[in-house]
Formats: structure tokens, C-alpha cells, sequence
């Protein structure tokens, strides 16, 4: 079996609210499958549901060959949770918490060794309410871990965290996925998705809006890639004058969109030719946020005038 | 249910609890005042106070009546009120609001003096142990004097004898108090906890794990065992040694022990989980526990309370362990105790089901 999650025609609804509109997917074992959406986007719906936290109105969905909300026990063995703003027992310090959570699956997880894994070996002493957001993360990243679970769900786990605390976590991510895991992960940043996602969803009123590598996702929806050249306004001129590329200027730098694989050679050569001198190239390409903020805004702007 | 998750659960449990000073404030060193409080109240100047009772003399006030009243009024555990010969007494009591009658049989003198036999009539209220035993004892006392004199040993018709002693208000607040510590630490504690997990989505967080909701169950009824084992130890020594409060400490006391975090853990388990909001369970937390702790004489012994108010005693759960640990520790009369210790097993049995049934650890 190599899917670890599979997800068919999953409806969830709270009265009128459709918050899981009919969405479809699977994750394969071993990989990082990010759910990246904007708030309300049906994100934790779905999670929880695939923990056997929430039943599902209407679809199947397996998590390792079972059914989440029936066969909750066996599954709760074999994942490991970080649910959306992940809290604990005020008065429990990061150790005593990883000894609880050991007891409770019987297994014999080292505190030190975890929490060293995650960076918290300075704060293993300290009650969980003098954490801060970022170390509450990381506990609940060691807590999920103590099972020695095969898939993670992380929902959220770096909103509202410093730089620092996100690369830490990040870190820990990546070591998840290289030690054969797999990773399920919501996220309402693009940046943690392309940075981390072997695959992303994009999510949005509870539909899947499209789905692919972070990759394939900016050639799909995003505009080319292109070339940015600072210089003398020569530069522009001379390639709208010999060539036939797409040429555009802004503010003293000169924009070409690669449409086709030889058009950056062609773009360079003609200038070397002509002796023009530039002072800077790059080239640029579309973020997923790029990418994210168009689909979205389509989508919205496709609601309003059909409504 | 596995023992060493409970034991896990128990002992992160007793932790963090230890680690919270309101707990420990309300759980322990509360009892201790109110015992400090309550019993400079009630001690005050060291005599008991007397319970009225009501008697009717149907001896045409013979002088063997007349010194059997007089020595009854002269134990100061009863004062002694007369009652027209007219009327009927048990109708008077009830349309008075008391309890405690006496009838001296008409011939009462004569057979004392002539040494034949005579039945005397003593009526208590059989859920008033504290009053029934002050009568009691009085009568006993008076009925010794006559005894004393070689005349035939009198009877009368009541059945719960409770041995000779005079009672005195202190006497009632140590298992009072102790009735409040079995109330209060399971119920606020329990309502907070689980209004407050339910709020942070702690019970999601641990229906993650292997633990059952009966194992915590079970776990947070444990720790109350301890709480509340450990303010009865201070309520009963402090009874003791500063106000020489009359307590007997028998198995008999242990059982309510046991059974009263039972019923309350599970009790404000209920209300916390049944309840939407955080603030709604704490209202209807406070909406049990507040009369509750008033009309079943915690505070203020059912026996001292006003004759028409002491029946609305006996609807709430806590009267029967405040009655029972009185009948065990107090007059040390097991007998009396078991009815209350069968009502407290059976309430505890089902809202223990109850909540185990009705508490949700995660939504549909
Ligand atoms: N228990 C619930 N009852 C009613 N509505 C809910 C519930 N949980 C979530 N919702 C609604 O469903 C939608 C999706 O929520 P959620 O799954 O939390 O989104 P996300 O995690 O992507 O922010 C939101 O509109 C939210 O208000
Ligand atoms: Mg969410």
C-alpha cells in the first residue's frame, strides 16, 4: 500500500455551512502533502476529520487503510497530532508532559532525547504557561512525536511564530520526511508550503482549487518566468527594435517575459551584439503566493458576478 | 481500564495541582478557618444548647410527674414546655413546627409509687439524630433518677437510644465541614477543569492518546480521595484539639470518604460537560453547590435550622453524608448509618455512569 491518506467526495457541513465541499485527494506514504488555504478555508475541518476527531458527512476517507472515526484507537497508535494552536496542562512542564504522553502508549520515549530533537532542552523544566508561542509548538511537535508515529498532521504549526521558531520547526519537518514519515500539513503561508510541500492543495470554501509540486503549480497558474535587466534605456530599445520578445519597462529596468526556452539567449546575444552594456540581469519567477493570490481572487471575483 | 495510565494520569494530575495555590487555598487551608470560624461560633460560652420539648402531662400533675419533669429540664439538653392535656401532641408538634414530644401516661405517679410498670412516649423526628439524641439522653437521665429509687424499670416507645452524653452545637461542625470539603473540592475544581479543557481542546488533545475517558475519570476521583481525605484530617484535628469536638474516627467515616468524591468528581463532570459555555457551567455549578451546602447542613446543623425548613434538608445528596458521618462519628450509631451510606452509593453509581456515558471527548 503506498497511500497513507485517502480522501473521496468528503462533504462536511455544519447547518447550512458546506466547510468541506465534495473535495478529493490522496497523500502517498513518505511525503509532505501540504492543504494551504486562507482562514475558513475547511483546513482544520478536514484534519480533524482525518484524526477521527470530527465525523464526516458524507465520503470515505482512510488513514492507513482505516476509517478515522470508527477506528480512532488503532489509528491514534500510529499518528502523531499538532492540532491548530496546539495547548497543554498549564502546569506541566515540557518534560513531565513527554513522561505523560509515554505512559499513556507505553512506550519508552526518551524526554531528553526529544526535546533536544526539537530544541526545547533549555525549557524542560518551566511550566507550559511561561512558554512561549514558538516553544508550545515545539512541545506539541515532541508530544506528537512520542509514539513514533508513521503520519504527522500539523495544522498550522508556525502561525503566529518569529522567524527563527518557523526555521526551527521547519527543520524538524524536513527531518520528518528524510526518516520516511509522512506529513500531512496545513499552512496559510506560501512560502512554508514551497519550502517544505512535496505536494500542495489549494483550498478555498471547502474546494480543492487545484493540486500539484509547488512546481508545477507556478507553471500551471503563474505567469512566465522573466528576465530583469538594469541599464541604459538602450537596452530596451534596441531588443523591441531586433527581435520579436515581449518587452516591457519599468522604472529604469527592462522586463522580458520568457515565453519560450531560447528567448533568454536570444535576449542577451542580441545585446552583446549591439554592444549595448547593462548593468545588472536576473531573471524572476512567480511565488506560489503569486499563484495563491490569483487563483483566489479569480475565484472570488467569479462568485460575486455570478451571484 | 489500565492501571498504569491511570497512575500517569494521576500523578501529572496531583502535579500540576500542587502547583496551583487557589486549589490549595480553597482545598486545604479554607477548611481550616472555617473550623476556627465556626467553632468560636458555636462553642461560645460551652453549653449546649438546649432543644425544646414539648410534654404532655396526662398524670393530673402528680408530685412524681412534677420531679420527673424537673429533672429532665436539669440535664440543660432539653428545655421543657407544656402542652395542654386537650389536645392531641403529635398535631400541636406538626402545627408548631417541632418534633420532639414527651407523654406522661395518666397513673404515671401512682405506678411508679405502687411499683407496677409504666410506658412513657418519646417522639423525635427519626431524621433529626442531633435532637432525638438530646431528648433521648435527657430522658434516659430522668427516667435513671426514678430507676434510682427501686421503683420498676420504666419503658418507653422509642428505639434509637444513643447513649448518654450532652451534645453541643460544635459537636455538628466538624462532620458539617467535612460534608463542605466533599462538595467543594470535587465540585469547583471539576466544573473549572472541564469547562476549561473542553474550552482549550484538551480532551481533543487527549483522545489522541490511549487514554479512556474513564481511566481520567477515575484518575481526577483518586486525587479527590486525597484532597478531601487530607482536609477531613485537619477539620478533625483542629475540632479536636482546639474545641474538643466529639468525633469518633470508624470505618464508617472512610466509606464517605470514598463515596463522596465518587458522586461530585462525576456530578461536576456532568454539569461542566453538559453545559455549552465555560461561564454557563460555572453558573450551574454554583446553582447546585451553593443551597446545597446550606440546606444540608454543612454550615448550620439541620437540627438547629427552623422545624418548617429542615424537610428541603433531605432533598440534597450532601445531607445524607453530613447525616451519615454524624450518625458514625458524632453518635456513633452505624446502625443509623447505612441507610445513608446505601442512598449516597446508589446516587454515586449513577452519576458516575452517567457522566462516564454522557461526557464526549470529541464532536460528531
Ligand atoms: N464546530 C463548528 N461548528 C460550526 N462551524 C464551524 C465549526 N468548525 C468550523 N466551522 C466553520 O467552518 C469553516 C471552516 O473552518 P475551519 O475548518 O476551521 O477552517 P480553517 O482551518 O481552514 O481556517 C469556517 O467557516 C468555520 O467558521
Ligand atoms: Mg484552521
Amino acid at each position: 500500500m503506498s497511500e497513507a491518506i485517502q480522501v473521496q467526495g468528503l462533504v462536511k457541513t455544519y447547518g447550512p455551512l458546506r466547510a468541506v465541499d465534495g473535495i478529493q485527494f490522496q497523500v502517498n506514504q513518505g511525503e509532505v502533502f501540504s492543504f494551504l488555504g486562507p482562514n475558513g478555508a475547511g483546513k482544520t475541518t478536514t484534519v480533524e476529520i482525518l484524526e477521527g476527531l470530527r465525523r464526516a458527512t458524507e465520503g470515505s476517507v482512510r488513514v492507513l487503510g482505516m476509517d478515522p472515526w470508527e477506528e480512532g484507537r488503532a489509528l491514534h497508535r500510529r499518528i502523531g497530532v499538532i492540532p491548530q494552536g496546539f495547548k497543554f496542562f498549564d502546569k506541566v512542564t515540557p518534560r513531565e508532559a513527554i513522561r505523560y504522553y509515554a505512559a499513556l502508549f507505553g512506550t519508552r520515549a526518551d524526554p531528553d532525547l526529544l526535546l533536544k530533537r526539537v530544541l526545547l532542552s533549555d525549557k524542560a523544566q518551566d511550566t507550559f504557561d511561561k512558554l512561549s508561542g514558538g516553544q508550545r509548538q515545539k512541545l506539541g511537535l515532541a508530544l506528537a512525536l512520542v509514539s513514533d508515529p508513521e503520519v504527522l498532521f500539523l495544522d498550522e504549526p508556525t502561525t503566529g511564530l518569529d522567524p527563527q521558531a518557523r526555521r526551527a520547526i521547519w527543520d524538524v519537518i524536513r527531518e520528518l520526511r528524510t526518516e520516511g514519515r509522512t506529513v500531512f500539513l496545513t499552512t496559510h503561508y506560501l512560502d512554508e508550503a514551497e519550502e517544505l510541500a512535496d505536494r500542495v492543495a489549494i483550498l478555498h470554501h471547502g474546494r480543492i482549487i487545484t493540486e500539484g509540486t509547488p512546481r508545477d503549480l507556478i507553471q500551471r497558474h503563474g505567469s512566465p518566468p522573466r528576465l530583469l535587466i538594469t541599464g541604459p534605456r538602450e537596452v530596451a530599445r534596441t531588443l523591441k527594435a531586433h527581435t520579436d520578445l515581449e518587452v516591457q519597462e519599468d522604472h529604469g529596468e527592462t522586463h522580458v517575459i520568457l515565453h519560450r526556452p531560447g528567448d533568454l539567449s536570444r535576449a542577451v546575444q542580441t545585446l552583446e551584439t549591439h554592444g549595448v552594456r547593462w548593468e545588472d540581469l536576473s531573471t524572476e519567477r512567480d511565488s506560489l503566493e503569486d499563484v495563491f493570490i490569483r487563483l483566489v481572487g479569480e475565484m472570488d471575483e467569479g462568485e460575486i458576478t455570478s451571484s | 481500564m489500565k492501571p498504569r495510565r491511570i497512575w500517569a494520569d494521576f500523578h501529572l494530575y496531583s502535579r500540576s495541582y500542587l502547583r496551583s495555590p487557589e486549589a490549595i487555598f480553597f482545598s486545604l487551608i479554607f477548611p481550616f478557618f472555617l473550623i476556627l470560624m465556626f467553632g468560636a461560633l458555636y462553642s461560645g460560652g460551652g453549653t449546649p444548647s438546649a432543644v425544646p420539648l414539648y410534654v404532655q402531662n396526662l398524670d393530673h400533675n402528680s408530685n412524681v410527674s412534677e420531679s420527673f419533669l424537673s429533672d429532665l429540664n436539669r440535664t440543660g439538653l432539653v428545655n421543657v414546655a407544656m402542652v395542654s392535656p386537650d389536645v392531641s401532641l403529635q398535631g400541636y408538634l406538626t402545627s408548631h413546627s417541632q418534633s420532639n414530644g414527651l407523654i406522661l401516661p395518666d397513673g404515671f405517679g401512682a405506678n411508679v409509687t405502687q411499683g407496677r410498670p409504666s410506658t412513657i412516649t418519646v417522639i423525635t423526628n427519626p431524621y433529626d439524630q442531633g435532637a432525638a439524641g438530646l431528648v433521648q439522653s435527657a430522658v434516659g437521665y430522668a427516667m435513671s433518677v426514678v430507676n434510682q429509687r427501686g421503683a420498676p424499670p420504666l419503658v418507653y416507645e422509642s428505639t434509637d437510644y444513643v447513649g448518654v452524653r450532652s451534645y453541643s452545637t460544635i459537636d455538628y461542625v466538624v462532620p458539617g465541614l467535612i460534608g463542605l470539603s466533599i462538595i467543594t473540592s470535587p465540585m469547583f475544581s471539576m466544573v473549572t477543569l472541564t469547562a476549561e479543557y473542553k474550552k482549550e481542546k484538551l480532551f481533543k488533545q487527549l483522545s489522541l492518546t490511549p487514554l479512556t475517558k474513564s481511566e481520567w475519570l477515575a484518575s481526577k476521583i483518586m486525587w479527590n480521595w486525597v484532597v478531601v481525605a487530607a482536609s477531613a484530617v485537619i477539620l478533625i484535628a483542629t475540632g479536636d484539639v482546639v474545641f474538643h469536638a466529639a468525633f469518633l474516627v470508624s470505618p464508617y467515616l472512610l466509606v464517605f470518604l470514598l463515596i463522596g468524591p465518587l458522586f461530585f468528581v462525576s456530578l461536576g463532570m456532568l454539569v461542566g460537560t453538559l453545559s455549552k459555555k465555560a461561564e454557563t457551567a460555572g453558573f450551574i455549578g454554583n446553582l447546585i453547590t451553593f443551597p446545597m451546602m446550606f440546606l444540608s447542613g454543612a454550615f448550620i446543623p439541620v437540627s438547629i435550622m427552623p422545624g418548617w425548613l429542615q424537610p428541603y434538608a433531605r432533598i440534597w445528596p450532601l445531607y445524607y453524608f453530613i447525616n451519615g458521618i454524624t450518625d458514625a462519628s458524632v453518635f456513633n450509631n452505624p446502625g443509623g448509618t447505612w441507610t445513608d451510606i446505601l442512598i449516597t452509593l446508589v446516587m454515586a453509581a449513577v452519576t458516575f455512569a452517567a457522566a462516564v456515558v454522557l461526557f464526549r471527548w470529541r464532536e460528531d
